[in-house]
């Protein structure tokens, strides 16, 4: 990784996932932004750029595809990584968010390698 | 020729001896000399044999034929003055063979318009004499056939129709004398019919052929099994329906066998006493239903109904009843309970999901991350990595339970071959296997058909399995994963996992596919993995089988529906 810092946006209406981002993330030197719902979520978005956001699914307000959606609009390359929680099956889901341009999707209590790795796949700037 | 009055009649004018030919002769025709006790004998022999209507039949029959051939000697040899005589010449004849003393109250005639009507008092009936001794009191009616018999005859011969006589009370049932009452056939109510079909003993015998040939119509057609035990609870009649029920034919059974030998042996001596207890009371029994031991060494669940058989006296003489096979039935009820079961831990199991995998990914994710920052020999290094692996062990919990909720939603099934799917996991099993010292045994059929499946839960169904058998054989042994085309249910492919482990004691065999349920120690299972098992191959429209012997291993078959026959099966249904 290079020098420069890089912004994370996390949307998730759990702190807890906004303490473990910050605490994996900051001495790696990300700088990780916090959202607590779509809403503020897409507020944050329209703010600065971010090279990577992670999208809780089951959300107050908006959902993580609806929210994924509107961001695409608004940068269709943006990376997006989707996080679930939910009992969805998985194929389907996976399936279908991919579709609307997820890079991936993880189901929680996932483990730190898979945020590891989704972040390697950051381009360098 | 002279005319005859009733008075002119003497014993010593019809009796007539040949004692050097060996004959005597009364009223012109043979006569032999009986004792009363063995006319009693041949009572006896009838009753016992052939019980009390066939009995009656036949003795009202014979005193039919005696009366009807004395009224004909009696018109054919003497010139009567008046049919008054010759009419009341019968009862006096019967009076003189020793058979009984008749005494007329009335005798009513008429030829020309058919009016008869006689009644009388019958004392000293041998017959009744010879029941009171044989039998003691008869609490069934009277017992004066023989001279019932003998009045009618004489009557019906008489008057040149049919006349009935009917003894309304009798010594041999405590009345204090025997009182006859005989009136043409149509005269007579309903109080009639014994003794009508008493005279019609050969018809009486032929309705019995009937219905015995419907019985044996019935009992042959019939897939239940119809039976009869004796008082001992030994069969004495098994339609062929047992052979397909318990594998025997009849003749192994009848007189051989008794109710109770084919009841699981575990359950015998149980389901005997709790027979033995209806049978005390002569009781019914409906819906029975015990285990039983087929001849092929199969457990087959069968149902039973019985009827006591009594005699008139209340004795018990035995049982007879049917046997239906309700094996498949129970099957399907278990399988449906079991279906309810699991869904119902799905639909929980989606609802909670959510919940518990949010805060499991913080603990599982600050677990990791500081885990990664600490150095191995820090005193917070072991307590740390517990955390990381116990969160680990809960979330597979959960995707295990995440299985039942999406079980029901649908999966895909693709065309798949048994064996390459069983190659992948069998690597990984094989590594299981060795450390704990098993002996991994493939044997895999050449040439199956392809099956409809989802490969990953089809692996995860043998690796489940799999891993209970490595489990079950804490001393090493051998693990057999075998595929093969079963002989037993065609349209099927069959894969079995067999071990030489401790094996499940018949009680938990059958809870061992309820989800939660473990025999083993706490933390060391789940208790999912052969719900979740069970749940994946009833998906896929197949079945899972368990035998096991304690003490000799377990043996799990999983039947699959070949491709083939599972489209049929869907074209079918739509």
């Amino acid at each position: 990784m290079t020098g420069s810092e890089k912004h994370i946006l996390v949307v998730d209406d759990e702190q807890g996932f906004h303490d473990l981002f910050r605490f994996v993330l900051e001495p790696l030197r990300f700088n990780v932004h916090s959202a607590y719902d779509g809403v503020e979520g897409l507020e944050r978005f329209r703010e600065r750029n971010y090279e990577m956001v992670f999208l809780d699914v089951h959300m107050p307000k908006m959902t993580g595809p609806e929210l994924m959606k509107l961001l695409k609009e608004i940068k269709p390359l943006q990376l997006v990584v989707i996080m679930s929680s939910g009992s969805d099956s998985r194929q389907v889901f996976e399936k279908a968010v991919k579709e609307m341009g997820a890079v991936a999707c993880m189901y929680k209590p996932f483990e730190l390698d898979q945020v590891m790795k989704q972040l390697e796949s950051i381009p360098r700037a | 020729m002279k005319k005859t009055k009733l008075s002119d009649l003497k014993f010593e004018d019809l009796f007539r001896r040949e004692p050097e030919a060996g004959r005597l002769f009364f009223n012109n025709r043979r006569a032999l000399i009986f004792d009363a006790a063995t006319m009693g004998v041949l009572r006896r022999q009838l009753l016992s044999t052939m019980g009390w209507e066939l009995a009656m039949g036949v003795l009202s029959r014979f005193g039919y034929e005696h009366g009807s051939n004395d009224a004909e000697m009696l018109g054919r040899k003497f010139n009567w003055e008046t049919d008054t005589d010759w009419l009341a010449s019968g009862p006096f004849l019967h009076t003189l063979e020793g058979l009984v003393h008749v005494t007329p109250q009335k005798i009513e005639f008429d030829r020309g318009t058919g009016h008869f009507h006689m009644h009388g008092i019958w004392l000293n009936s041998y017959e009744a004499e010879t029941h009171l001794k044989l039998f003691g009191l008869s609490a069934a009616g009277p017992v004066c056939w023989t001279l019932a018999g003998y009045a009618s005859g004489y009557a019906s011969s008489f008057f040149g129709k049919s006349l009935l006589a009917i003894e309304t009370e009798c010594v041999g049932k405590g009345d204090a004398r025997c009182y006859f009452e005989i009136r043409p056939v149509e005269k007579w109510g309903p109080e009639a019919l014994p003794y009508l079909s008493a005279l019609q003993a050969v018809n009486v015998a032929e309705r019995l052929r009937e219905s015995e040939s419907r019985f044996y119509d019935i009992a042959l057609s019939s897939s239940d099994w119809i039976w009869e035990i004796d008082a001992d609870g030994l069969y004495t009649y098994c339609s062929p329906g047992v052979t397909k029920i318990l594998g025997y034919t009849p003749g192994e059974l009848t007189g051989k066998k008794h109710f109770y030998d084919f009841f699981a042996p575990e359950e015998r001596e149980q389901l005997k006493t709790s027979q033995l207890e209806i049978f005390s009371r002569k009781a019914d029994f409906n819906l029975f239903v015990s285990r039983n031991l087929h001849k092929n060494g199969e457990m087959v669940i069968l149902e039973t109904k019985g009827v006591p058989i009594l005699d008139r006296g209340g004795i018990l003489l035995g049982y007879r009843g049917s046997v239906t096979d309700i094996t498949e039935r129970k099957r399907l009820e278990a399988s449906l309970l079991q279906s309810e079961k699991l869904s119902a831990v799905g639909q929980l199991a989606a609802g909670v999901a959510h919940e518990i995998n949010n805060p499991l990914g913080i603990i599982l994710g600050f677990a990791q991350s500081v885990v990664r920052k600490i150095k191995e020999d820090d005193a917070l290094a072991l307590p740390l990595k517990t955390i990381e692996r116990e969160a680990i062990r809960c979330k597979n919990l959960v995707q295990n339970l995440l299985v039942f909720s999406r079980a029901s939603k649908s999966e895909t099934l693709e065309e798949l071959d048994l064996n390459t799917a069983m190659e992948g996991v069998l690597s990984l099993i094989l590594a299981q296997a060795k450390a704990r010292n098993v002996e991994l045994v493939r044997e895999l059929g050449s040439g199956l058909p392809k099956v409809n499946a989802n490969q990953i839960q089809l692996q995860q169904v043998v690796l489940n399995l799999a891993h209970n058998a490595i489990d079950a054989m804490p001393k090493g042994g051998t693990l057999t994963i075998r595929t093969a085309l079963p002989g037993r249910r065609p349209g099927y492919v069959e894969l079995r996992v067999l071990d030489t482990g401790t094996g499940i004691p018949k009680d938990l065999q059958k809870r061992i596919f309820e989800p939660f349920f473990t025999t083993k120690e706490a933390g060391k299972g789940t208790g999912l993995g052969l719900s979740l098992a069970y749940e994946i191959i009833h998906k896929h429209g197949g079945a899972i089988e368990l035998e096991s012997e304690e003490g000799q291993g377990t043996e799990f078959t999983v039947y699959l529906p070949v491709h083939s026959a599972a489209t049929l099966l869907a074209g079918g249904a739509a």
